[in-house]
């Protein structure tokens, strides 16, 4: 896979309305942060269509937190120095990127087709449940999002 | 043996009302501890109970006599237990989530965690406090040895960590900790790592690290962050702090690096990753890192510099420089801003050494000199680092020494011509690092020789990391005699 940068601009922008959510939490409580029985995830600002970005650097998932409506495609890219990988924390979700597939440089894209809280984690830098490497995608059906901004 | 199940009681000798109480002091200690630790990564002091063993709960659970894995002991533990793991190769990847836990080896050499170049992490402890690792080996891991990320208060003690695939001992992201009398060989990043904190209020003591693409390797970390009394050798390169955008919290400032041996880091028989190559052939070079002191170390024998100060130049940077400013602020505070929008990030972006301190040092039989600095289009009497009484043949530019001497803690009067004379080409690294010996699989780095015990691992009681780092007195640590052999 090629690094791009296409769509990066888009980062920026996405982090700034999802760091106001996450720092209402308290970063280092893990109770609700991974498990995949949990409830979804408040979220506030708009909700993403088009094609979104999340960066993985060394080691956190920018943003954390990322509000899309179906149909939405989510891009990570590795953009640390070390391996990671995007593992979905329900085992029985088919997509996901392992580790020899997500090195340095590398992209794995998912269009989110269904409504849905999709929890997932770097196995390298965390666990489902702890850890600084964790992310969560809430994907709303339109009809569910009345602030839908589009990207890419 | 017979595994105890999921219904498992602790087995202890001491149970009965005096332990039931510790357990209640420790619950209590623990909801404490939970409450305030929230949103504050600063003070683990003033979470912490007291010193020694305080926080330990007095319970020991053995492995395997009492839970047939670590994993397993973990997972039945409360906080302040020992767990008590005897001889024998644990072939399994324990992640830690409770807090105060002290794990132990009956003996650093036989009781051997060995991830047979599967699995990924040999200890993990992730977001818990105070978790103690001692007396034990971690081998063969596809990425590190003994891990703790996101923690508040740790301590590592007679570790020793060979062939595993990023880091030997590897702290990120954690607070208030110590890595002492340990080992960690055969990684082609480093064998010790510490990294994304500030301040990091850490130490790392009396610990050896050869063999790796890189003996210590600190990205982004500082602040109350001491390296001293320790060996760097035959690595690509020995002591790398550093600074980059693709981890927070940068820049890498505030680390003293005191009263270590650092010799002989032109070892091309090693794994390697691609900034292990670049800085091959450097004693302690520092990257784009800042405020940093390094003082009283016994350098020798690099083909390149004994200490350098060298420029980083980041490729596709996810960010820009924070102002000098704002490198006072705490890693949370870095935290929290906004990223920048990738369209107004500098690409590349130079990191340069700035405002180090290099001073008292011994230093020879280097290729290219003794004391250097160089960069990429940069006035280097700019960049506020400075030189003084250390005992070195060589350096470039020359006579460094003099065109910028330390006054005090300060940089002193910095000459505004000479830095032009005999300067130290530091593009060329980046051609010559093709050249660079390539890096060897880490699963054939040779084992280490046979490490020293703790004292009294049987019969000491369990040590929570509940006040680290223990105060150091830098001005106390001695230049060290060079060994024998």
């Amino acid at each position: 896979m090629t690094r791009t940068r296409t769509g990066r601009i888009l980062f920026g922008f996405v982090v700034a309305a999802t760091l106001a959510v996450g720092l209402a939490g308290c970063s280092g409580d893990d109770s609700d942060g991974g498990d995949a029985e949990a409830g979804p995830p408040d979220i506030s600002g708009p909700a993403y269509e088009g094609s979104v970005r999340v960066s993985s650097i060394d080691n956190i998932y920018r943003p954390e937190e990322l509000k899309v409506v179906t149909g939405t495609e989510v891009v990570w890219s590795n953009d640390g120095q070390n391996d990671h990988n995007v593992l979905p924390n329900n085992d029985d979700e088919d997509w996901g990127a392992e580790t020899a597939d997500f090195e340095p440089g590398d992209e794995y894209s998912h269009t989110f087709d269904t409504a849905g809280t999709y929890r997932y984690f770097c196995s390298l830098h965390a666990t489902k449940t702890a850890g600084s490497m964790r992310g969560v995608v809430l994907v709303l059906d339109e009809g569910d999002a009345p602030d839908v901004t589009k990207v890419g | 043996m017979a595994e105890t199940g999921d219904n498992m009681q602790h087995q202890n000798s001491s149970k009965g009302p005096a332990t039931a109480v510790l357990r209640l002091v420790a619950m209590l200690a623990a909801i404490v501890m939970l409450a305030s630790a929230c949103g504050d990564d600063g003070g683990n002091n003033a979470d912490s109970d007291g010193g020694g063993d305080e926080g330990a709960s007095g319970n020991t659970i053995n492995v395997p006599d009492d839970q047939p894995t670590i994993q397993k002991a973990v997972d039945a533990a409360e906080p302040g237990d020992l767990i008590m793991v005897a001889e024998g190769v644990y072939k399994e990847a324990v992640n830690v989530e409770t807090d105060r836990l002290t794990i132990r080896g009956a003996d650093r050499n036989t009781t051997i965690l060995d991830g047979e170049f599967k699995l990924e992490n040999g200890i993990r402890v992730l977001s818990a406090s105070g978790v103690a690792v001692e007396n034990m080996t971690a081998r063969n891991y596809t990425t590190n040895g003994f891990f703790w990320t996101g923690v508040d208060g740790y301590r590592g003690s007679y570790l020793t960590a060979y062939r595993n695939g990023d880091y030997g001992v590897y702290a990120f992201d954690s607070v208030n900790g110590l890595l002492e009398h340990s080992y960690g060989s055969g990684s082609p990043d480093a064998g010790v790592y510490v990294g994304q904190c500030y301040p990091c209020n850490m130490v790392i003591d009396d610990f050896v690290a050869e063999n790796n693409g890189l003996g210590y390797s600190g990205t982004n970390s500082g602040g109350n962050l001491a390296i001293i009394n320790s060996v760097f050798r035959n690595n690509r390169a020995g002591i790398v702090p550093n600074s980059g955008s693709y981890e927070l919290c940068y820049p890498e400032r505030e680390t003293d690096i005191v009263g270590n041996l650092v010799y002989s880091n032109n070892n091309g028989d090693t794994p390697a990753i691609d900034v292990a190559l670049l800085a091959a052939g450097n004693g302690i070079v520092v990257p784009g890192g800042m405020r940093n002191t390094i003082e009283r170390n016994r350098v020798w024998d690099h083909d390149r510099t004994g200490i350098g100060l060298v420029p980083f130049l980041e490729e596709d940077a996810n960010d820009n420089q924070p102002p000098e400013a704002d490198w006072d602020q705490t890693c949370d505070e870095q935290k929290s801003k906004p990223a920048t929008d990738p369209a107004d990030v500098e690409n590349p972006l130079l990191w340069n050494p700035q405002q180090n301190i290099v001073r008292d040092n011994l230093v020879s039989e280097s290729g290219l000199a003794d004391l250097g600095i160089g960069s990429v289009d940069t006035d280097l009497s700019t960049l506020e680092n400075c030189w003084s009484d250390n005992e070195a043949a060589t350096s470039r530019p020359k006579d460094l020494q003099t065109l910028a001497p330390c006054d005090g803690d300060q940089v002193g009067t910095v000459a505004g011509e000479g830095w032009d004379v005999d300067e130290l080409n530091v593009v060329a690294w980046l051609s010559e690092q093709a050249d660079q010996p390539a890096s060897k699989d880490y699963k054939t780095s040779p084992e280490p020789p046979e490490q020293e015990n703790m004292p009294d691992a049987a019969t000491a009681p369990a040590e929570p990391a509940t006040n680290m780092p223990p105060e150091v007195d830098l001005a106390a640590v001695k230049v060290p005699e060079k060994p024998a052999s």
